[in-house]
């Protein structure tokens, strides 16, 4: 008699939350599909098919973004990962009083919004910026010309500079609570045994991380692929992220705009779930192993 | 000579995480701060001027009405289910924090542009409330994560032996409960803050530009270039999540 009153309480303690957060994003995700198709938009305006979806692959740029986005996401996660596992090592392997301290300007650093971040980056490392100026002062260069272009440039490198400096500290924070809990004492017991310290790494810290490491990498390169505030405030006009030129899309009176930026959204959505099938098939036998 | 390589790897890793905040702060502190100069005549004039204008103050109350709202909605909403999750196994779990999973594996920008088309066809969109909505989906994972790992070290026997010893459901909650798990509670409540705080493509897309918080400020100053009123609203913009973070550590600390 105890156990469906108790599972009636349950269903009601679970219910807002999967109706708000489940329902709206469900809702949000379903409605993104059906937009991109042109179903159930005003009668005449869109017609329903996969109309936005040709016009965004053909359209002039849609490679050069596609391809410009997957390389700032790829090279931030990748470049985001090595720091904060490096780091998660140093810190693991090497105690000291400074760790709390550098704790807390990785968590300083998380709260910072996005578009702050951004906008500190750009008054930082562009050709007028602080850095360009100390580089003046100390006599290597006479102008702001001379600087190197690492802001609103071509690579992509003001974009992948805030990508691993907003992931890197998320990813580190991540880690440290199974480096500290699990993987130090094995890396003790490693040491006593006499593994190298690139035996320790590789086969005992990487596949004790490996539960929250691959989490956090499929979070961070979601976040890297679909990021607007980068993009838009450190990217150059061209080639520009998916992420600009999708809501340059959404914003557009046009509906058909619209529904193409729907299309885009999709497609952003697809590979990141592909990525994430990919990743989870390869990392599951260790996650379910050591979790 | 190890330990200092260690040291000074450090102390450069935390300058390029410390020093875009202080550039930005020297500019806000600035008037004219003109190339090559490397330090600024230092002034509050733009502290005064740009952090006294009506849209500014309106911004920061608005974005910390929003805040408020996401917070204590999400940890009402979020509450109920961390207790049933931290005390529960099986399927169900794995599905349920699939669910709340989603929100983060989702492109932002795609996120953004899903939930803005279904509030506008429930005709939702425009107004704090909606917006208020729209921040609850990233909001309410990070509330349910952490307020589950709170439940699965608290030790519901103690709630039950005040229930046993005559105490009301109030009592119990603000007695034994509410102590028990005030500093996983803070944080929770200071991460939902801080995420609903730096939203702005959803408050962007779902407030239909009649919603302007700081960082749409912040978006808005950076495309006008001027580096006194882009510092100014960015240094605006990052002192509550500094201060909630310091404020979430010593909560934590106290706890120790």
């Amino acid at each position: 008699m105890r156990r469906p009153g108790r599972t009636a309480r349950s269903l009601v303690a679970l219910g807002p939350v999967l109706v708000v957060c489940g329902g709206l994003t469900v809702g949000a995700l379903a409605l993104m599909v059906t937009e991109s198709l042109g179903v159930g938009e005003p009668s005449g305006l869109v017609n329903p098919g996969i109309d936005a979806y040709r016009s965004v692959v053909g359209a002039d740029g849609f490679v050069e973004a596609l391809a410009f986005s997957m390389w700032v996401a790829v090279a931030g996660t990748l470049l985001a990962l090595a720091g904060a596992v490096t780091v998660a090592w140093l810190w693991t392997t090497r105690p000291g009083r400074l760790h709390r301290v550098g704790l807390g300007v990785l968590h300083v650093n998380l709260s910072i919004p996005h578009i702050v971040w951004a906008v500190a980056l750009a008054a930082t490392f562009s050709q007028s910026g602080w850095l360009s100026r100390l580089v003046v002062l100390v006599g290597l260069t006479d102008a702001s010309a001379d600087f190197p272009v690492v802001v609103r440039d071509s690579f992509g490198i003001g974009i992948i500079a805030h990508i691993v400096t907003k992931e890197l500290p998320f990813i580190t924070i991540a880690l440290l609570p199974l480096a500290g809990r699990r993987a130090a004492p094995l890396l003790r017991q490693g040491a006593v045994l006499g593994a190298s310290p690139m035996q320790r790494l590789r086969t005992i810290f990487l596949p004790t991380l490996a539960p929250a490491l691959f989490p956090a990498a499929m979070v961070s390169f979601a976040f890297a692929l679909g990021a607007f505030e980068p993009g838009w405030v450190l990217g150059a006009s061209t080639p520009r992220t998916l992420a600009v030129v999708i809501l340059e899309r959404f914003r557009d009176a046009d509906l058909v705009r619209r529904s193409e930026a729907q299309a885009l959204s999709v497609i952003l959505l697809s590979i990141v779930f592909f990525v994430a099938a990919l990743g989870w098939r390869r990392t599951r036998r260790w996650i379910v192993s050591t979790s | 000579m190890r330990r200092w390589t260690g040291r000074v790897a450090t102390a450069l890793a935390a300058s390029v995480l410390i020093a875009p905040l202080v550039v930005l702060v020297l500019g806000g502190a600035s008037r004219a701060w003109f190339f090559p100069d490397a330090w600024p005549d230092l002034t509050l004039d733009g502290f005064r001027e740009v952090g006294g204008r009506p849209a500014t103050v309106d911004a920061l109350i608005t974005g910390a009405v929003i805040g408020v709202a996401v917070t204590v909605l999400t940890l009402v909403v979020a509450w109920p289910t961390a207790r049933v999750l931290a005390r529960s196994s099986g399927p169900v779990v794995g599905v349920i924090f699939a669910v709340l999973l989603i929100p983060s594996v989702v492109p932002q920008v795609s996120l953004a542009t899903g939930v803005t088309s279904l509030l506008l066809r429930f005709g939702w969109s425009g107004g704090q409330g909606s917006v208020v909505l729209a921040h609850l989906v990233p909001t309410i994972p990070y509330g349910v994560a952490v307020l589950t790992a709170v439940f699965v070290r608290h030790d519901d026997r103690i709630e039950q032996q005040a229930r046993v010893l005559g105490a009301s459901p109030w009592q119990v909650f603000w007695m034994v409960t509410r102590p028990m798990v005030w500093s996983g509670l803070a944080v929770a409540g200071v991460l939902c803050f801080l995420v609903s705080w730096s939203q702005y493509l959803l408050t962007l897309l779902v407030g239909e530009g009649q919603v302007v918080t700081i960082t749409m400020l912040v978006a808005t100053a950076s495309a006008g270039g001027n580096p006194t009123t882009i510092g100014v609203t960015a240094t605006l913009a990052a002192i509550p999540a500094v201060l909630a973070v310091v404020a979430a550590g010593s909560a934590l600390v106290e706890r120790e």
